[in-house]
C-alpha cells in the first residue's frame, strides 16, 4: 500500500480542532522613533490537544513576547489569534482565565501560604466571589497535587520550599486552573539539572494525560530535543517553524538558527559545542564509557581523536585490578597516567608546533 | 473560609482583648470615676454626678468607638497597600496618603479664612462635610501617584523614601498656606494636626461609623482579587483579576477610609504597618479573607491600647495619642526591613 502525506496538509491526524490557532499573524514592537521592530511577520500556526510544544529561538527573537501575544497580554500588529475556536479579543478576562493558564520564570515569594491554598487559587475563576471551594473544587486541587507528585507536600508552607518543587506547585496550580492551554515562560531557568529534566518529562506526561495543549519557551535545546513532541521555532527569517524536533534537526533548521561562529550544532550527537581548534588527533582504544569521558576531556583542551593511522598517537585505556590507567605511545615513547587529570596536564604541557 | 483550631483561638482571645481594652478606655482618663459609676451610667440607672456621665457618654465612648474605627480603617488600608504594591512596608502614614489627607484639610481649614469664610459659622455640618470630602480627595490624589510611580519602582526602601519626600513637599506646601492664613484658622489646624480621637462627637459618629463600615465590607469584597495579588500581578492577570479595576477600587476604599480618619482624628502614625504584620505573624495566615476582618478586630484593640496609653493613667494628664503609636509602629518598621535584608543576604549571599 502507498500512503502519500502531503506536507503542506494543516489536516492533525489525532484532533480535529486545534486549541490555538493564529494566522497572519505580525508581530512587533515600537521603539522609540515610531519606527517599528518586527519580530514575527504573517506567520500561520496551530496547537492541538495533546501537544506538548516547547519554543525555541536565540536570544532576542522574541519567544516572551510571543507568548505575551498567545496570553492576551499584548496585541499583535497584525492577525488574529483563536483559543478554542474564538477570537482572543473577544473573551473577557474572567472568561480567558478559563482558557489559558501561565506558569512564569520568576519565582516568588508568599509567607504563610499552605502548597494546598496556593494550588487551589487556580480555582478562583471558577469558583464564587469569595473564592470559597466547592466539592468539585477539593477534588480537582487533590488530583493535581497527585499528579504533580507533590501530596507529601500539601500541608508545608510555599516560603520554606525549593524552587524546583515551589515551580510544581505553580504547576499543580496552573493545572488546577483547568484551562485548555497551558503556557509556560522558561519555567525551569532557575533550576538545577534533574529538576528540570523532571519538570519538562512531568509537562509532556501531563499534556498526553489530559489532553491540553502545553507550550513552554526554554533555553535548554538539548533538554527540549529530547522532551517536545514539536518544537515551534523561530527562525532568523522572522518565521515560526512548528515540527518534530528531530525532522528540525535533520532538515538544518536547528543549525542555521543556533549555529554561532563559535558553537556548533553537532546533528550526530544532538547537543552544541564549541568549535575545537584543532592540533593533534589522538586514537583511542578501550571500553565505551571510559572513552566517552576521555575524548570529552581530550576535546576540551584541543585534540581530537580519529580512528585511522594518521593520528598523531595511541591512547590505550586499560582496566588492572579495579583501577584504570591510560598509556599513551607518541613514537616510540609510551606514557602511563593513573587519571584523565594527570594525561590532561602532560598533554596541555606538549608544545604542538 | 477555614479557620485552624490555633487561629479560632488567637481570634477569640482578640475579641476578648477587644472587650477589655474598650473596657478599659471608657474607665480610664483624667478624670477619675468610679468603677461602679461608670457602670451605673453606661447602664443607665441613676447617675450619681452630671459632670461624669457627660464624661462618659459624650467623650470617653465616643472616643473609645472612634479609636476602633480609625484603628480597623487604617489596618485594613495598610493590609490593602501592602498586598496591592507587593511592599510590606507600604501604609497609609508612610507613603504619604495621610499627608495628602491633611493637605485636603490644610486646604480647606486655611483658605477658608482667606476668603473671609468662618468655618465655625457655617456650622459643623458643612465644615466637617467639606473637610472630609477635601481629606478624601487630598488622600485618593496620592494614592493615585504612587500607584503610578511604583509601577517603576521595584525596591521597597526606595518606595519608603518616595512617600517620605512626599511629606516633605506635602509639608512645604502646608507652611505655604499657613503663611496666608489668619491665625484664628491656623489654630484650629495647629490643633487638629496633634490628632485627637477625642475630638469626634455623636453626631460625626452617625457620619463615620456607616462610612467605615462600607468601607471595611467593600475592602472584604476584594478579598479574593487580593489574594490573587500575593501571587503577582501577572499571576493574577491570568486567573481573571482586572487589575486596572482592582487598582481604581483601591485608591476609593483607600483614599475614603484614609481621609475620612485622617479628617476627623488627625494624622495617626504608624498603626496601618504595624498591625497587618503583627496580625500575619500571629495567624500565620495570607487568606484576605481571613486577615481583614482579624486585622480590623487588632487594629481596633491595638489603637484602643494606643489612646489608654496616651491618657498615662493615673497621671492625670494626656499625650497626643501620634506620639504613642509612632512608639509601638516605628519598631515594627525596623523590625521589618532588618528581617527582609536578613533574607535577602542569605539568598544573594550579597
Amino acid at each position: 500500500m502507498n500512503i502519500k502525506i502531503n506536507p503542506q496538509n494543516d489536516k492533525h491526524f489525532a484532533d480535529g480542532k486545534p486549541t490555538l490557532s493564529a494566522s497572519e499573524l505580525t508581530v512587533g514592537y515600537k521603539e522609540r522613533k515610531k519606527s517599528v521592530n518586527i519580530l514575527f511577520e504573517r506567520v500561520k500556526f496551530s496547537i492541538y490537544p495533546g501537544d506538548f510544544v516547547c519554543l525555541l529561538g536565540p536570544n532576542g527573537s522574541g519567544k516572551s513576547t510571543l507568548l505575551r501575544i498567545i496570553s492576551g497580554i499584548q496585541k499583535p500588529i497584525d492577525g488574529e489569534i483563536l483559543i478554542d475556536g474564538k477570537n482572543i479579543a473577544a473573551y473577557d478576562s474572567r472568561e480567558l482565565a478559563k482558557k489559558i493558564s501561565i506558569v512564569l520564570t520568576e519565582i516568588f515569594d508568599i509567607n504563610n501560604a499552605s502548597v494546598y491554598s496556593i494550588v487551589s487559587m487556580g480555582r478562583y475563576p471558577h469558583n464564587n466571589w469569595l473564592g470559597i471551594l466547592r466539592r468539585e473544587d477539593f477534588e480537582i486541587v487533590d488530583n493535581m497535587l497527585k499528579v504533580t507528585d507533590l501530596l507529601q507536600y500539601k500541608d508545608k508552607n510555599f516560603f520554606e520550599l525549593s524552587d524546583g518543587i515551589r515551580q510544581k506547585v505553580m504547576i499543580a496550580r496552573a493545572l488546577a486552573q483547568d484551562t485548555p492551554l497551558i503556557l509556560l515562560d522558561e519555567p525551569t531557568a532557575y533550576l538545577d539539572a534533574p529538576s528540570r529534566i523532571e519538570i519538562m518529562h512531568m509537562l509532556r506526561h501531563l499534556a498526553k494525560q489530559f489532553r491540553k495543549s502545553i507550550i513552554v519557551s526554554s533555553h535548554d535545546l538539548d533538554l527540549a530535543l529530547q522532551a517536545a513532541d514539536k518544537i515551534m521555532l523561530i527562525t532568523k527569517e522572522k518565521n515560526i517553524e512548528i515540527d518534530t524536533p528531530e525532522d528540525l534537526v535533520l532538515n538544518g533548521h536547528f543549525e542555521t538558527v543556533f549555529n554561532t561562529k563559535e558553537v556548533k550544532f553537532h546533528p550526530q550527537k544532538g547537543i552544541f559545542k564549541k568549535k575545537a581548534e584543532k592540533k593533534i588527533t589522538l586514537k583511542i582504544v578501550g571500553s565505551k564509557t571510559e572513552i566517552f569521558w576521555t575524548e570529552r576531556a581530550l576535546e576540551r583542551i584541543g585534540i581530537s581523536i580519529r580512528p585511522d593511522k594518521d593520528a598523531l598517537g595511541l591512547l590505550q585505556i586499560v582496566k588492572q585490578n579495579n583501577e584504570i590507567l591510560w598509556q599513551l605511545n607518541i613514537g616510540t615513547e609510551t606514557f602511563t597516567f593513573y587519571s584523565i587529570g594527570e594525561l590532561l596536564d602532560y598533554l596541555s604541557r606538549l608544545n604542538f608546533s | 473560609m477555614q479557620f485552624s483550631k490555633r487561629n479560632k483561638y488567637i481570634i477569640a482571645a482578640l475579641f476578648v482583648l477587644f472587650l477589655i481594652s474598650f473596657s478599659f478606655d471608657v474607665l480610664l482618663g483624667p478624670v477619675k470615676i468610679p468603677l461602679n459609676d461608670v457602670l451605673k451610667i453606661v447602664f443607665g440607672s441613676s447617675a450619681p454626678n452630671s459632670t461624669w456621665v457627660t464624661i462618659i457618654t459624650e467623650f470617653r465612648i465616643p472616643k473609645a468607638i472612634t479609636a476602633v474605627l480609625a484603628g480597623s480603617a487604617l489596618s485594613v488600608v495598610g493590609l490593602m497597600m501592602q498586598t496591592f504594591f507587593r511592599n510590606p512596608l507600604a501604609d497609609p502614614f508612610v507613603l504619604g496618603v495621610s499627608s495628602g489627607a491633611s493637605l485636603g484639610v490644610a486646604f480647606v481649614v486655611l483658605t477658608a479664612g482667606s476668603f473671609g469664610i468662618n468655618l465655625y459659622f457655617l456650622g459643623d455640618i458643612v465644615s466637617n462635610l467639606s473637610i472630609t470630602i477635601a481629606a478624601c480627595i487630598g488622600a485618593s490624589i496620592i494614592l493615585l501617584l504612587i500607584t503610578i510611580v511604583a509601577k517603576k519602582i521595584s525596591s521597597n526602601i526606595t518606595l519608603l523614601i518616595l512617600g517620605l519626600m512626599i511629606g516633605y513637599v506635602i509639608s512645604s506646601l502646608e507652611n505655604f498656606l499657613k503663611y496666608f492664613s489668619s491665625p484664628e484658622s491656623l489654630q484650629g489646624y495647629v490643633i487638629w494636626g496633634m490628632g485627637n480621637l477625642g475630638n469626634v462627637v455623636w453626631n460625626d459618629l452617625y457620619f463615620l461609623i456607616p462610612v467605615v463600615f462600607a468601607g471595611l465590607v467593600f475592602s472584604f469584597l476584594l478579598s479574593k482579587q487580593l489574594n490573587l495579588l500575593l501571587l503577582g500581578e501577572k499571576y493574577a492577570r491570568s486567573m481573571g483579576v482586572k487589575t486596572s479595576e482592582i487598582r481604581t477600587m483601591i485608591i476609593i476604599v483607600g483614599g475614603v477610609l484614609g481621609g475620612v480618619i485622617t479628617a476627623f482624628c488627625g494624622p495617626i502614625a504608624f498603626i496601618g504597618i504595624a498591625v497587618p504584620h503583627l496580625t500575619k505573624n500571629l495567624l500565620n495566615e495570607f487568606d484576605h479573607k481571613i486577615l481583614i476582618p482579624a486585622v480590623a478586630l487588632a487594629g481596633g484593640v491595638l489603637t484602643l491600647i494606643c489612646d489608654i496609653i496616651s491618657q498615662l493613667p493615673g497621671s492625670g494628664q494626656t499625650i497626643p495619642i501620634n506620639t504613642v503609636t509612632s512608639l509601638v509602629g516605628a519598631p515594627v518598621v525596623i523590625w521589618i526591613i532588618v528581617k527582609q535584608r536578613k533574607v535577602k543576604h542569605s539568598l544573594a549571599m550579597e
